[in-house]
């Protein structure tokens, strides 16, 4: 029997991870510097609860960067306003049914981090609540929802100047230079955002979309950029849908995956009541990995 | 992710390492000629396969000496290099008609020096009509120079083995295939494809469409064989790796042990973790008391920062894999859905180069493999 190479590129799963973490350290200075004491409450529960639940789990002390990135996906996904207790509860669901339910890192269907928070806007829908159907509120509601007059913000402001709405929107830029440091380390897939955000301003113009839901903000209907910028898609496109362990395994698979995410996000934001879709257009799009694959490498192999 | 090339040792000439006082000839599968207490010379018939007529090998010593001990699958011989290589007295010259190289090729005992060891003087034998030899230079190994010197130092020996290899099978085309920048490119069926545009089907041979794939100190031993009626007792090896002082390329004859080499090269044991007998990606762990063959085209001893380490992490899906692998296949996944794919495999190793768990997925995939094979025998 071949004992197998000798030799590794170095690059592994603690690398990847690592940097991962590293590329994220921008987005969560920017929460911290706009929110204040009450997004850093956020984060520091998130992790401790998220490594209070490994250990219950594995039953023993481990450091992952896996489970830190969970634990601050989580958090990046929450309204600045969320309770801190809702940490607890989201790192209950990433780690216990996210992640051990389905067998443990490397298993998991779904990213741990994305079904947590669509679990707790099923719970909790207050918390997520958006704002037209509030009579007062504009807290906790993304851009895409806001009535911001009728003007359209410009380029600029809509990169640097938050967006009521997740942490993650506190400054969109930082996630996008975080996807840049992802994406020049090689880490994902370049192919993800790029046909993911494709699909969504490309559906964003195409969609004829529904009046009835979409009256009180006309100027997002056939507004790409908006659609891209604000709300979660800069998030999704670079941190939530290129999670390797629950996105395909080919390339040509991926491309697949990221058109159908981009699909649902688009369907949901503009035929739901959901201003925001792409943590159910991630989670819809994971669910059909297996299939996916299954049908790629059947065509791959045919080609072959 | 690209397989590095880590040729350290492209620009250092060949050397001739210090002469071992004792080799270990590997006779596996052939009877041995002689007992313990022998006297032998330089050139003279060790061991011949059992199997008369075409299908034969020949093994020679490389010394004049005595035989220490002789077993089923080694004999061990003790003594002095001869001052001037001294030719073999058990055939003649011969001419350069077809079967005549091939019974210098048999008698010499050549075989594939890329690791395969099938006799050559089978390969020479048309058995479907053949129009080019392609001579292998991808030495796709990393570390590995030792072919890359042997063209640069010695091109016309290899010029007249080609001519020698192309008359034996009837070929007009001869080739000394272009460097193609790629780890596996070095595979036949690719090298076959990129230079002659060719496609190979899988599961066939070059042979199957007129290519005869030779490796590159095959063929100058073919040229020594029949022009200089030597056998093949020696080889060109690299001998490199962090944990060698004096890294290069180097002449020795075939049975010297690692432990011989390692000393001549500055051998640092104290920082060397792992040695390996052949390339890093598909050679073999090795020790002190293992002896170069015909196929071995290195020994490389490595520190713990240059060795991989094998951790068995839980996959991460990331693909890389499969990108990596020259075949298209699903190295990652294919030990648990066992399909015919796992026949296909090479063992190159590029999947478990890049995978970022650090998973030992080769060793996953041959037990598969032959879990595989014996449930379809037994079907
Ligand atoms: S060892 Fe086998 S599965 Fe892995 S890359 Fe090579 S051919 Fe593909
Ligand atoms: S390279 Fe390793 S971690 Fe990545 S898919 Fe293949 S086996 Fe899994």
């Amino acid at each position: 029997m071949k004992p197998g190479p000798f030799i590794h590129s170095g690059f592994t799963t603690q690398r990847l991870m690592f940097i991962t973490t590293l590329a994220m350290i921008p987005m969560v200075a920017a929460s911290i510097w706009e929110n204040g004491f009450d997004a850093m409450i956020l984060y520091v529960v998130s992790i401790l609860s998220v490594f209070c639940m490994e250990f219950i789990c594995q039953r023993r002390v481990i450091f992952e960067y896996s489970a830190l990135i969970t634990a601050v996906l989580l958090v990046l996904m929450l309204p600045a306003n969320a309770p801190w207790w809702i940490s607890v509860v989201g790192a209950i669901l990433a780690v216990g049914i996210g992640k051990y339910f389905f067998g443990g890192f490397g298993q998991n269907i779904f990213n741990p981090a994305v079904l947590s928070r669509v679990l707790l806007m099923a719970l909790f829908p207050a918390i997520f609540i958006m704002p037209e159907w509030t009579v007062d509120g504009v807290s906790g509601a993304t851009l895409l929802s806001k009535e911001i007059g009728a003007s359209m913000p410009s380029l600029s402001s809509l990169l640097l100047s938050s967006s009521p709405g997740s942490l993650a929107q506190a400054m969109p830029i930082t996630v996008l230079l975080g996807g840049v440091i992802l994406l020049v380390y090689k880490l994902i897939d370049w192919r993800v955002p790029l046909f993911y955000l494709a699909t969504i301003s490309l559906l964003s113009i195409l969609l004829p979309g529904s009046e009835k839901i979409l009256g009180h903000v006309p100027y997002l209907l056939g507004n790409p950029l908006l659609h891209i910028i604000a709300g979660g898609s800069l998030l999704t496109s670079f941190f939530l849908l290129t999670d390797p362990v629950s996105s395909p395994f080919s390339s040509n698979g991926r491309v697949v995956y990221a058109i159908i995410a981009g699909v649902f996000t688009m369907i949901i934001r503009y035929y739901t009541p959901y201003p925001d879709g792409a943590a159910f257009g991630v989670l819809l799009a994971n669910a059909m990995v297996p299939t996916i694959d299954k049908y790629m490498l059947k065509l791959e192999a045919s080609v072959f | 992710m690209k397989i590095p090339k880590l040729k350290n040792q492209l620009h250092s000439p060949i050397q001739r390492i210090r002469l071992p006082d004792s080799i270990q000839l590997q006779i596996n599968g052939c009877i041995p000629l002689v007992i313990t207490g022998d006297v032998v010379a330089a050139g003279s018939l060790i061991a011949k396969s059992a199997t008369v007529g075409n299908i034969e090998r020949s093994i020679h010593s490389p010394f004049n000496g005595r035989v220490t001990s002789v077993s089923h699958s080694t004999v061990d011989i003790e003594g002095d290099w001869p001052n001037a290589q001294t030719s073999a007295a058990h055939y003649e010259a011969t001419g350069i008609e077809a079967d005549k190289i091939r019974e210098s090729c048999r008698m010499a005992g050549i075989v594939g020096m890329g690791g395969a060891m099938t006799p050559t003087h089978l390969k020479l034998i048309p058995h479907r009509p053949i129009d080019t030899v392609l001579v292998n230079i991808c030495e796709s190994e990393p570390f590995l120079t030792c072919d890359h010197r042997v063209l640069e130092e010695y091109p016309h020996e290899i010029e007249c083995g080609l001519k020698l290899a192309m008359t034996a099978v009837g070929a007009e085309n001869g080739l000394v295939a272009p460097k193609i920048n790629n780890y596996t490119s070095g595979y036949e069926r690719f090298l076959v494809e990129e230079t002659l545009g060719r496609k190979v089907p899988v599961n066939r041979r070059p042979t199957d469409v007129g290519v005869l794939v030779l490796n590159l100190q095959t063929v100058r031993a073919l040229y020594h064989a029949v022009f200089e009626q030597r056998p093949l007792t020696e080889r060109v090896i690299t001998v490199d790796g962090d944990a060698i002082k004096r890294p290069g390329n180097y002449l020795v004859p075939i049975g010297t042990k690692v432990g011989h080499i390692l000393e001549c090269c500055g051998w640092d044991e104290n920082i060397s973790k792992q040695i390996i007998i052949g390339g890093p990606m598909m050679g073999d762990s090795a020790d002190k008391n293992t002896p170069i063959t015909a196929g071995t085209g290195g020994v490389l001893a490595l520190t713990s920062e240059q060795t991989a380490k094998v951790k068995d992490n839980p996959c991460i899906r990331c693909g890389l894999c499969m990108d990596a692998c020259p075949l298209g296949l699903w190295p990652g996944q294919m030990d648990r859905n066992p399909s015919a794919d796992l026949l296909a495999c090479i063992t190159c190793g590029a999947c478990q180069f890049v995978c970022p768990a650090q998973r030992p997925i080769v060793k996953n995939i041959q037990k598969a493999k032959n879990a595989y094979l014996q449930k379809s025998d037994s079907l």
